[in-house]
């Protein structure tokens, strides 16, 4: 079978609805990448920490979502920055329940629950008066 | 000794049949009288041949259906109106093209690094180390104590 393409247009909008929603929530960069990481030997967590070091460095910080459909194995990775906004516990959470989603065969589903449960436990940054700082998600909802 | 006959009673079958021719008849004279309407102004018209013929009928009956037929087929199959999209299905190889949605690595300055496989941090493990499953046993990255500054998790399904 010839290489398409991993997702509809439909299905690639709900992904960057949802990524654009955790930066709205979190003030924290998402990048998610679908296929394959074997290609040149690697596991999924060395590729996972290579990709993150290649992406644009961001001073918030950035997560980054790895899926390997054909390995069937995911991977959620945060930098120095995000990770202490996003606990690795919260990460452990949130890659449960994608994996349930993919298990069904829902992959954009999972990667969505997964961003979004990322944005639900990323803790609020602090500022040295001790109160958080409003993100955009804080300042627009009400 | 019993005799059970299967048969309709005179009575209700005749009264069925009324029923039914009731129906029938208004019914088939409601569709007849808009051919038997329509014949009279189209003998009247100048020019008009009134014979319908065998060609008319080919075409109005034969040739009509199949286009409007294969008009929405090829409106139907026509490239580019099917999704390329690859459907996942557990368990089967994932051929789709590697996908990025977000931050993507060429737009970084280590893109050059990609060349050849991704950048290698410090403490980045690599294809000898492997993922062990004990490691993943607690759902969390093995590489935490390697690369302390990252954080993260790891799932499999």
């Amino acid at each position: 079978m010839a290489a398409g393409e991993a997702f509809s247009f439909i299905a690639q909008q709900r992904i960057d609805d949802a990524l654009r929603g955790f930066t709205d929530q979190s003030g924290l960069v998402a990048s998610v990448y679908v296929g394959s990481t074997a290609d040149n030997g690697l596991s999924i967590d060395a590729f996972a920490q290579r990709a993150l070091a290649a992406l644009p460095a961001h001073e918030a910080g950035t997560v980054l979502v790895v899926v390997d459909p054909g390995r069937r194995q995911s991977v959620v990775c945060t930098d120095p920055a995000a990770r202490h906004r996003v606990s690795d516990e919260s990460c452990a959470l949130a890659t449960l329940s994608m994996t349930t989603s993919f298990g069904a065969g829902d992959l954009v589903g999972g990667i969505v629950i997964g961003l979004r449960m990322l944005g639900d436990a990323c803790t609020p940054v602090t500022t040295t008066h001790g109160r958080p700082e409003p993100t955009s998600s804080t300042v627009t909802r009400r | 000794m019993l005799r059970y006959s299967p048969a309709v009673p005179r009575r209700r079958l005749s009264r069925r049949l009324a029923q039914c021719a009731t129906l029938a008849l208004p019914t088939l004279l409601a569709l007849a009288l808009p051919a038997v309407a329509s014949a009279a102004p189209l003998d009247d018209l100048p020019g008009h041949a009134s014979k319908f013929t065998v060609v008319d009928g080919f075409l109005i009956f034969g040739v009509a259906p199949v286009g409007v037929y294969l008009l929405i087929a090829l409106l139907v199959m026509r490239p580019g109106t099917s999704s390329k999209a690859q459907r996942y299905r557990p368990g089967r190889d994932w051929t789709a093209a590697p996908s990025w949605s977000g931050l993507h690595p060429e737009a970084s300055q280590n893109a050059p690094a990609l060349e050849g496989g991704l950048p290698v941090m410090d403490g980045a493990p690599d294809a000898e180390h492997g993922d062990s499953r004990e490691d993943a046993a607690d759902g969390r990255s093995p590489e935490r104590g390697a690369q302390r500054d990252t954080g993260g998790a790891r799932g499999s399904w």
